[in-house]
């Protein structure tokens, strides 16, 4: 019998989970039918994030982009339509400024209210007459959608066709962070209220005590339900449906059949956008704009895709709604008498939600996206050995120190910022650098450190504290490297962004173990019962003490930069030893690895522990020098700026992590550019962003590989001509010969 | 290999130009800002106060008389050098107060340009803004760096407080603008003229256990709270909300919603908080928030009466309720809890003369759509009675700190009693009575508030301190 069912549940899978579902609504019923009330009041967002998530889908099976900026891009094409509908104004992105190059050297030499100030771009473009009409707004909207997703493929996405996954995903996350410093500088991070459109009014009152469905919230998902059905039918039934499946399947086979992968690819950006949008501009007057919010709405998104194996639009509309009915029902449950508030935060386990549901969708799948057969699958940046390192380390050292000690308060603080900035980066080189693991929960693993040394670990004697939390940090790797065992690229990006979701939501946020006021304190760190914290600025030691009583307390600094130095040895001395070639050569190729005798198991474990140890130390500092941890310093966003610097700086080397702690937010870079360009420090991390993608694209080795590059370069150059000149050289005797 | 070398010499050229974005046309942004949104964040940098004496006084002389005898200054320009203030406020993130700006500006404006400044010197404010818990330590750097910096003042905070506290205790006295978090209700070197949340979210409970039932003519048994998830929301039901109500006998359910929550999200929230079954449904939540769970009641059809902060008093719900067609300027039926005045009742000289200075102060710098409700009106008092303690004398951190002890009040635009540090349970505090209103139809009308007398004082009533 059971055998019988399971067998028809393989062979019907939609009407055997439709009848599941249906079973689970009954059971709920009968339990207590006020439960499914918010169930059903929260379809709209359903809505959202199946449209998202068809995105997803679209770009994966027609790229190879798993992208993880989707979220970014639906919202983005709202505001678009915001600006048109609501003020009569289109947004312009901040575009670069030639003029920049004659202000600022000007502007060194005169003081202020003399500033040389030339034509800067405009931020908007005032539309004639006052605003949009509703359809003209949302048609405007959307042929920028259809240019958007273009550019996106043309400029992004198509250059790296022939990338590592690592590539792409760290684009895809550089665009997340484009997109969204671009909408925060534009329209700032309070939610906009008020979206003009006119959906359906009323509601559908559910028999019993089963509540109503907003109309305007049956109206989103009537809207995701017909492109789904539409998507289905295009993919189906025409030519370019079934040479986007095929070349899904194996890119070649789909070339040597005549299609072109680059026109599929775009056109389905192009969809993705368009889609993405328009549910973007039709949800908004429910869900309001935020730029904060609504772009991890591709957490869950990617958990309804996984569940669609990237493939059925049908059941990514059908888990994209499911998976937020689940979250209403968890809301309701958490409100309830019964519920453990106290271990688990409500608001917190509604958004860790998606988190349960990827893992137990990849779990379940066993593979959880289908293989690609993609042209090329890249080459991954280098890591070379490191060289000179006494002279190196010993030049650093005495930078600073004189950075500390000779400059003013902001420019020590930021000093400081620089170093908890390289102490997070290294654990991406050893990670992602040495390993190729992606992930994407660095910050939050780094917040385990700080959090639990704050919770528990407080009245222990320094560095014992700290380290005790960074092994718990360990721990958390350790755990999270659990999945990596299984998963690799972009599938292992996809569960460690929701990993650091769910840390962020269940961890840092939950009332009991993090306290009420939204931070924990943190002690500051006591030397031979001296106090080294960053507001101890009366510090003397051996005599000296920093040049002002302004915090931050020089010594601390000083702390900060023993613990980079013996980590940055560390590193160092990983990559030259046996246990970093095993790192490489995972790397490089899993099997091969394991063919000669690696064990790869074990190698990722050890990986994924030693990183996020490194990044608890990180962690622990960052407590130190805020006095406080907090669950945003330490969350999803933060994971995935610090990827994107990272990157940037150089993901393969220890000069690289160097330079990432250099240009991460509040570093030196910043000041630099606030206090020597004046320049907003609002646009670095936007700069960042856009500096990432040009890396990616143009030079996956980042910013501490592009002395090698051109190096290389210039021996390619040299060699190539020596070969046309030995060639010509050939012909000319072979030439002489025959004559 | 070329055109690679070019491509990546180009991008490092884009990086370096796009650096120059930042010096866009800000002319070419309106200067009137949605109702709905919040002006993009400004740099921390100081702002030069503007001393023009305007030929014409823009402001009635009631006004000028008001704010003359309160801060105890001469008509007239100030000039010469500068008096500086710290100004911190939280602006440029979610949640963000960018209103308890314009109060503060207006205030400076009005106090340089026709109270004569601060014994005849203009004072300018040395800003610093905060949007998540670090940038508070940041401002505390600042603030201590400037030695012409004597007091802070802030405007309203969610994030950085305990930082900001932390780091200026003992060295610089903070006046707190609107205190909604813990580290400001337990400061021992900050000062609050206004109850902030101990006041008005205790002053919700006690008025919806205590006052509620008859005003009416049902019985509150059960309450149903939804409230914002971060600090300021989260301490005000778990430490002013929920213990308050369950003490007075009331049954309760929160629910936790983000701050960016919408009409969906809080739809679902309502109906998980049973607000549809409950005798009083309380929201603790920002304006955004608030036209959220508006609409939400409006879809779900739930009858209910809900009892709210004067946060969701703000323009924003007010053009929402416009261009949903509702007759008055709020939801019909709800009662908001504030700080004992406002903004849409005149009767008051104080708070008429705020609403006349911050007006004609919005007109002077060309803004349209002026957000003057929510912390506005309270952070702008706070200034005018640190220029009343600094026309007295109190120019230094120690004068000022003894002067906050010796107030008395009254408050500018507060109601009840004035004694600072007098609360054992929030030292920080000087006053709690809050006052309640209630928008029937087409009208607002007091309740129980400055007003007519009747302001409740919650701390008083439920023998805190």
């Amino acid at each position: 019998m059971l055998e019988g069912l399971l067998k028809f549940a393989r062979r019907k899978p939609a009407v055997s989970g439709s009848a599941i579902v249906l079973f689970v609504f009954a059971i709920l019923y009968v339990w207590d039918a006020r439960q499914l009330a918010p169930m059903f009041s929260n379809v709209g967002t359903g809505a959202l994030m199946a449209a998202i998530a068809l995105g997803v889908v679209l770009t994966y099976r027609g790229s190879g982009v798993v992208n993880f900026a989707n979220g970014v891009v639906t919202i983005f094409v709202a505001y678009w339509y915001y600006g048109l509908r609501m003020e009569g104004k289109f947004y312009v992105p901040p575009l670069p400024n030639p003029l920049v190059l004659i202000e600022i050297p000007v502007n060194w030499f005169r003081e202020d209210g003399n500033k040389l100030d030339l034509v800067n771009w405009p931020t908007v473009i005032d539309l004639p007459g006052d605003r949009l009409t509703t359809a003209s707004a949302l048609i405007v909207s959307l042929l920028l959608a259809v240019l958007f997703g273009l550019a996106l493929h043309f400029l992004i996405f198509r250059p790296l066709r022939n990338a590592p996954v690592l590539a792409k995903v760290v684009t895809s996350v550089g665009l997340f962070v484009v997109l969204q410093e671009f909408l925060r500088l534009r329209f700032g991070e309070l939610a906009r209220t008020g979206v003009q459109f006119p959906l359906p009014k009323g509601k559908v009152d559910l028999p019993g005590e089963l509540g109503a469905i907003p109309n305007n919230q049956l109206f989103l998902v009537a809207v995701v339900v017909a492109i789904a059905i539409v998507l289905w039918a295009l993919f189906r039934f025409t030519r370019f449906g079934l040479a986007t499946r095929a070349a899904a399947e194996n890119e070649k086979g789909a070339m040597l059949l005549g299609f072109s992968p680059d026109f599929l690819a775009g056109a389905n950006w192009v969809l993705s956008t368009v889609i993405a949008g328009l549910l973007g501009i039709l949800a908004s007057p429910i869900t309001n704009l935020d730029t904060i919010t609504l772009p991890l709405l591709i957490v869950p998104a990617l958990g309804a895709a996984l569940l669609a194996g990237f493939s059925s639009f049908g059941v990514t509309v059908a888990a994209g709604i499911g998976i937020a009915m689940l979250q209403g029902w968890v809301q309701y449950q958490g409100a309830q008498t019964w519920f453990p508030r106290g271990v688990l935060p409500t608001a917190g386990l509604t958004q860790a939600l998606p988190f349960f549901v990827i893992v137990i969708a990849m779990f379940a799948r066993g593979k959880a996206l289908p293989v690609r057969g993609a042209v090329s699958s890249g080459k991954m940046p280098a890591a070379v050995a490191p060289r000179h390192v006494g002279a190196l380390t010993f030049v650093a050292v005495v930078a600073t120190l004189v950075m500390l000690f000779g400059f003013s308060y902001d420019w020590r603080q930021s000093t400081i910022n620089t170093l908890v900035g390289v102490v997070i980066a290294l654990s991406l080189v050893v990670l992602t650098g040495f390993v190729g693991q992606i992930s994407l929960a660095q910050m939050a693993l780094a917040g385990t450190a700080g959090f639990f040394m704050s919770k528990y670990f407080s009245d222990l004697p320094f560095p014992l504290a700290p380290l005790i939390g960074s092994v718990v940090a360990a721990l958390f790797g350790a755990a999270i490297s659990i999945p990596a065992l299984r998963l690799r690229g972009v599938n292992l990006a996809v569960i460690t962004l929701a990993a650091a979701v769910a840390i962020e939501q269940l961890v840092f946020k939950n009332k009991t173990f993090a306290g009420e006021l939204g931070a924990l304190r943190v002690d500051p760190p006591m030397i031979g019962g001296k106090d080294f914290g960053p507001n101890n600025t009366a510090l003397k030691v051996l005599g000296f003490k920093g040049r002002d009583d302004v915090p931050p307390n020089v010594w601390f600094g000083v702390v900060c930069l023993v613990f980079v130095v013996l980590l940055c040895l560390m590193v160092v001395n990983v990559r030259r030893s046996a246990t970093g070639r095993q790192f490489l050569a995972v790397r490089s190729n899993e099997r091969a690895a394991a063919a000669s005798g690696i064990d790869v198991a074990r190698t990722k474990i050890l990986a994924f522990g030693l990183a996020a140890f490194i990044a608890g130390l990180g962690g622990a500092l960052s407590g130190y020098r805020f006095g406080s941890v907090t669950p945003q310093y330490f969350g999803a966003f933060a994971s995935l700026t610090f990827l994107a610097f990272a990157y940037l700086g150089g993901i393969a080397s220890v000069s690289g992590a160097v330079l990432a702690g250099i240009v991460v937010p509040n570093g030196l870079n910043f000041n630099f550019l606030e206090n020597i360009l004046h320049i907003d420090q609002g646009y670095a991390t936007l700069i960042g962003g856009i500096g990432l993608i040009i890396t990616a694209v143009r030079n996956p080795e980042g910013l501490a590989g592009a002395p090698r590059l051109l190096k290389q370069q210039k021996i390619d150059k040299a060699v190539r001509k020596a070969a046309i000149a030995e060639r010509s050289k050939v012909n000319t005797t072979q030439g002489e010969g025959s004559a | 290999m070329r055109s690679r070398k070019i491509s990546f010499v180009a991008g490092l050229a884009v990086l370096g130009l796009l650096a120059g974005a930042c010096s866009e046309d800000s002319s070419s942004e309106s200067t009137s800002a949605p109702a709905t949104e919040a002006p993009t964040s400004e740099a921390p940098t100081s702002e030069a106060p503007s001393t023009d004496a305007p030929s014409e006084s823009p402001l009635d002389q009631s006004t000028l008389d008001t704010a003359l005898a309160y801060t105890g200054g001469t008509a007239g320009a100030a000039s010469g050098d500068p008096i500086y203030i710290g100004y911190v406020n939280q602006e440029g993130g979610t949640p963000a107060f960018p209103e308890a700006s314009n109060g503060a500006r207006s205030a400076v404006w009005l106090i340089n340009n026709f109270l004569g400044g601060i014994g005849g010197r203009p004072i300018e404010l040395v800003e610093c803004f905060v949007t998540k818990e670090e940038d508070g330590q940041k401002c505390a750097q600042e603030m201590l760096a400037n030695d012409d910096v004597q007091v802070v003042v802030t405007g309203a905070m969610f994030n950085g407080t305990a930082p900001l506290l932390d780091g200026l205790k003992d060295k610089k006295p903070v006046i707190l603008g609107n205190p909604t978090t813990t580290p400001e209700f337990l400061a021992t070197d900050a000062y609050a003229f206004t109850p902030g949340s101990p006041g008005v979210v205790q002053g919700m409970s006690v008025f919806a256990a205590n006052y509620l039932g008859e005003l009416e003519g049902k019985e509150i048994k059960k309450a149903a709270v939804v409230y914002n998830d971060n600090p300021a929301g989260t301490i005000a039901f778990t430490a002013l909300t929920k213990p308050v109500l369950e003490s007075l006998g009331l049954e309760v359910t929160g629910v936790p919603v983000p701050d960016t929550a919408g009409t969906s999200e809080m739809a679902t929230a309502i109906q998980s908080a049973g607000a549809d079954t409950a005798d009083v449904f309380l929201p603790l939540v920002t304006v955004q928030s608030c036209i959220g769970i508006y609409d939400a009641i409006k879809t779900l059809e739930i009858d209910t009466t809900v009892v709210t902060t004067g946060l969701c008093f703000g323009t924003p719900m007010q053009d929402h309720m416009k261009s949903v067609g509702e007759p008055g300027k709020l939801p019909d039926g709800w009662y908001f809890v504030g700080y004992g005045f406002s903004y849409e009742i005149a009767g008051d000289p104080n708070q008429d003369a705020y609403n006349d200075a911050v007006f004609a102060w919005a007109e002077t710098e060309g803004i349209e759509d002026l957000e003057y409700t929510g912390f506005s009106g309270p952070t702008f008092a706070t200034f005018m009675t640190v220029a009343q303690f600094m026309n007295g004398g109190a120019t230094d951190g120690a004068g000022i700190r003894a002067a906050v002890k010796a107030f008395a009040g009254p408050q500018w635009m507060a109601a009840g009693d004035m004694k600072c540090g007098a609360n054992a349970t929030f030292p920080s505090l000087c006053g709690f009575s809050v006052g309640i209103q209630k928008q029937e139809g087409a009208e607002y009308v007091s309740v129980l508030d400055g007003y007519n007398g009747k302001a409740i004082n919650p701390v008083a009533e439920l023998g805190q301190g």
